[in-house]
């Protein structure tokens, strides 16, 4: 058997299910299909409403499926680990209609039909109001980058603070199917993931354009257009803060990438396409490492943020 | 048939490519050689990568007005056409990369010493 939890109320008991043998079966195998979705507690930054749904085993019969000792959470919302995720929420909600109310679940708290149906419209509601293709995520050390190595100029914030971040999936056809859209937009644009047909320069939205092709010079640049340095947050309203990172050929270009959902990185030459692979033709985990061709300096990680791409130029 | 270009040198991912102009005899002698390239092998394509791509040409019309669409891409040996009647890429072979160093040598002299010299050294090593 599975007791199936709703993580909703904030002040309240939250409200919890215990699902037969049956129903548990069905639960268990639309899970071991869906492991990515999982996770072993509640994700960080989750606010207020339906956060998601606790998932336990009650006896050893029914762990199958369950990543960790027999528990597991499903995130929902802007917290969700894919786009299927309402789905299965949804799956599992249903189930616990024939469901008992879990012992120990005050009655105020018990499962009733009008709740369950409160918590399909927030499930719903939490889904239509967030791009299905977007996550927000702790910008922790495991997305790519060493910050250590990284934050040694003077005014850098390290990487004690705990930033949030969006992390698109990656969506080359947006700048590469229309053609007006593709010869116009480059790596600036890109890497704010904002469309002004102008081939954007950095500094020149805010009115002090680079003077120069160096990393201090472009740095100064797009700080003035509204980025931040990694690590240097950007609070809530001024989502979607993108994860990006400069190169320089010195003297000659400047170069944008920026962090995509999947884990890679995306970037776009010039008019060229958008792509995820570097010039040798391999999948950018890591720019640090990655082949830039004549782009040899890397600059360093900064945030873009609704301000800044509305900005830029 | 234009009577000028527009020529691009795709070179930079960031700042806007370097533009020169190619007019008069310029104009109709690389109108002359890109009507007889030979046909290049389908699966071939031009460079896309960060650095120098080639050079991409843009056909003025009389009130100097620059189409958005390429007339040509001369990319490390391959010139990427549009077909006259339907449209669709044609890909031919620039056999020694001759027409992009014929072409970029009429107006290198009015480029930037730094891009030049990028572009030389690409021509050089074939």
């Amino acid at each position: 058997m599975l007791r199936v939890t709703a993580d909703v109320f904030s002040g309240r008991t939250n409200p919890a299910w215990v699902i037969d043998s049956a129903g548990a079966r069905t639960a268990l195998s639309a899970l071991s299909d869906a492991r990515h979705l999982l996770a072993d507690d509640v994700p960080a930054g989750a606010g207020l409403g339906f956060r998601g749904l606790w998932i336990e085993a009650l006896g050893d019969d029914a762990t199958g499926g369950l990543p960790g000792p027999g528990r597991a959470y499903l995130p929902v919302g802007p917290q969700a680990l894919g786009s299927s995720a309402p789905d299965l929420a949804t799956r599992l909600i249903e189930l616990t209609s024939a469901a008992e109310p879990a012992p120990g679940v005050a009655g105020d708290a018990a499962a009733d039909t009008s709740l369950r149906d409160a918590l399909a419209q927030q499930l719903e509601l939490a889904t239509r109001t967030l791009p299905t293709t977007q996550a927000t995520v702790d910008d922790g050390p495991d997305l790519g980058g060493a910050p250590a190595s990284h934050a040694a100029t003077e005014g850098d914030a390290t990487a004690a603070a705990t930033c949030f971040i969006e992390l698109n999936a990656f969506s080359p056809g947006f700048w590469n199917d229309n053609s007006t859209i593709r010869y116009n937009n480059n790596c600036y644009n890109y890497a704010s993931n904002w469309r002004t047909d102008t081939f954007a320069q950095p500094g020149l939205g805010c009115g002090s354009m680079y003077g120069a092709l160096t990393c201090d010079e472009v740095t100064r640049a797009a700080l003035c257009d509204g980025m931040h340095r990694r690590y240097d947050c950007f609070p809530d309203p001024e989502r979607p803060r993108y994860l990006v990172a400069l190169v320089v050929a010195p003297g000659f270009d400047f170069h944008w990438y920026r962090r995509a959902r999947e884990g890679f990185w995306g970037h776009k030459p010039g008019g060229t396409e958008a792509r995820n692979v570097d010039n040798s033709g391999l999948v950018i985990w890591d720019p640090l490492l990655a082949d830039r061709g004549p782009y040899t300096e890397f600059c360093g990680f900064f945030y873009g943020c609704n301000s800044q791409r509305h900005r830029i130029r | 048939m234009a009577a000028e270009f527009e020529v691009e040198v795709d070179v930079f991912s960031g700042r806007p490519n370097p533009r020169f102009t190619v007019s008069g005899d310029g104009a109709r002698e690389l109108t002359k050689r890109l009507a007889t390239l030979p046909a290049a092998r389908s699966e071939a394509a031009p460079r896309d990568t960060l650095g120098y791509r080639g050079l991409r040409v843009h056909a003025r019309d009389p009130g100097g007005r620059t189409a958005t669409h390429d007339a040509a891409v001369l990319s490390a040996g391959l010139v990427v056409v549009p077909d006259p009647r339907t449209g669709a890429r044609r890909l031919l072979r620039d056999d020694d990369r001759a027409l992009e160093q014929w072409l970029f040598a009429i107006g290198s002299a009015t480029l930037d010493a730094v891009v030049r010299a990028v572009v030389e050294r690409d021509l050089a090593d074939g």
